[in-house]
């Protein structure tokens, strides 16, 4: 929205007498363009044709066809008086008559015969004053959506801190950015599509789905031989591969603003336990069944299947549909069996993250 | 203003320093109106409507004279009708009336002023 200038600069004089409307034209000609009308009527009409060019009303009360009080009463209703300031300029009336114009939200009353240095005064600080609120409101709005756009930024960039973090850490293991992105988007497809994890919020389902980013970032506590190690582990060396996940916990609660971020909780359940197994036999803590954490349970489930249709360093890549029987088989682990079908809804959803299509 | 044109007006009961001002020092937009009074209409209905005994008219003719009388300045007029605008506006004629005596004698001053004035402005 561009701040232009303010066009409004004309006064309205609506006075039955030729002398008023001359002398207060002649006040305000240097500073304001002047229209002029002689009763209430006219001025209603003068005002709707010129209304984006006025900023402010003289108004004079006893007139003939239609007088001030009249006029602003109209004028009130139709909603115009808070928008555009009305003065009335008049002769001794009575406090009934200045007490209904207040009421109907005239700015000023001003006597007659003018103070030319008075009047002017009164008129232009209340303009100016309704044309710094208008400009400021304008600029309130403005500054409304320039907070959003930044409050955007800011989002975008904290996750993509979170991913670049996720991504430098799997990269000792060959695991590409794109390993990470996919688990993310395979969590995401699980929460938004089916009713596994029950009724979330997308502004839940986008959290979670970040948290899952950092599953594997115990990982950097393994040494690379371990890690990149093509054959088989030594019992001993898996012992230490298992600890990724209590060592992945423990680094996000090391960091204070992972701790106050609100994927905290996600993340540390996801790292600690993306590794159990439904039936209790996974580690580390071997959690059961419903002990286990639902959005663990998904990562679970995304890791091993991301993990079977893919190349790694210790096997090359499985085709989705043996991918789906091993998994169904139960020869990657024991997931629960409503997760299981959860997932299996959305699986082909899924290869299109392989394939780019 | 010449000294004598400013004299002749003060002397009638017209303050020309204090209208000037009101017409933001525009000396010839002043003159141009003040001029226009000896034709002005609500001295006449004035007097017209106070002997029909017409409150009503009279009253808002007075307003108007005084609204007139106090751009201009016609200060020594000004003072007379702005009491009887008072005694009009309740409805009593007859003290509004007692008015007429005077003003007429103001009008009249300041008529002759500007006759004698009106080819110097």
């Amino acid at each position: 929205m561009k701040e232009t200038d303010n066009i409004s600069n004309t006064l309205l004089i609506v006075d039955d007498s030729e002398l008023n409307r001359v002398i207060i034209s002649e006040i305000f000609s240097d500073s304001y363009k002047i229209i002029e009308a002689s009763d209430g009527a006219e001025g209603l009409k003068a005002f709707h044709e010129n209304k984006r060019e006025i900023c402010a009303v003289l108004l004079d009360v006893i007139m003939p066809v239609m007088d001030g009080i009249e006029f602003l009463r109209i004028f009130k209703e139709e909603g115009e008086i808070k928008n555009t300031p009305v003065f009335l300029i008049t002769a001794s009336e009575s406090t009934d008559v200045l007490r209904e114009a207040y009421d109907l939200g005239v700015m000023d009353v001003i006597s007659k015969p003018v103070v030319p240095y008075m009047i002017r005064r009164r008129v232009d600080s209340v303009i100016e004053l309704f044309q710094a609120r208008k400009k400021l409101r304008a600029k309130v709005i403005q500054q409304g959506f320039e907070l959003l756009k930044q409050a955007e930024k800011i989002i975008e960039l904290n996750e993509g801190m979170i991913e670049a973090l996720s991504t430098a850490i799997e990269f000792r293991s060959c695991e590409s950015g794109e390993h990470v992105r996919r688990i993310r988007d395979i969590t995401r497809f699980i929460l938004q599509k089916t009713s596994f994890a029950g009724k979330l919020s997308d502004e839940e389902i986008e959290v979670i789905s970040l948290a899952a980013v950092m599953h594997d970032v115990g990982k950097i506590a393994v040494s690379d031989q371990i890690l990149n190690k093509p054959g088989k582990l030594t019992n001993e060396e898996y012992e230490i591969m298992k600890t990724h996940t209590v060592k992945g916990a423990e680094l996000l609660s090391q960091i204070p603003q992972m701790k106050a971020h609100e994927s905290y909780k996600y993340a540390y359940d996801i790292a600690r336990h993306h590794h159990e197994r439904w039936d209790g036999r996974g580690y580390p803590d071997g959690l059961k069944g419903d002990e286990i954490p639902v959005w663990a349970q998904i990562v679970s489930i995304a890791d091993v299947y991301d993990a079977l249709v893919s190349k790694r360093v210790y096997k090359s890549a499985i085709e989705y549909d043996k991918a789906v029987d091993m998994i169904k088989n139960g020869e990657c682990g024991v997931f629960n069996p409503k997760l299981l079908k959860a997932f299996l809804e959305v699986e082909k959803d899924c290869r299109k993250l392989y394939t780019g299509s | 203003m010449e000294e004598r044109v400013k004299k002749i007006l003060t002397e009638a009961g017209i303050e020309p320093d204090s209208a000037i001002e009101r017409f933001m020092g525009n000396e010839g937009l002043y003159f141009k109106y003040l001029l226009r009074f000896t034709g002005d209409e609500n001295y006449r209905r004035l007097c017209e409507a106070i002997d029909a005994g017409d409150c009503k008219s009279a009253f808002e003719a007075s307003h108007t004279l005084k609204g007139v009388c106090g751009n201009l300045s016609l200060t020594g007029m000004e003072k007379i009708v702005r009491d009887q605008v008072e005694y009009l506006r309740n409805g009593d004629l007859e003290k509004g009336r007692a008015f007429m005596k005077d003003l007429k004698e103001s009008y009249e001053r300041v008529s002759a002023a500007l006759e004698s004035v009106k080819e110097y402005i």
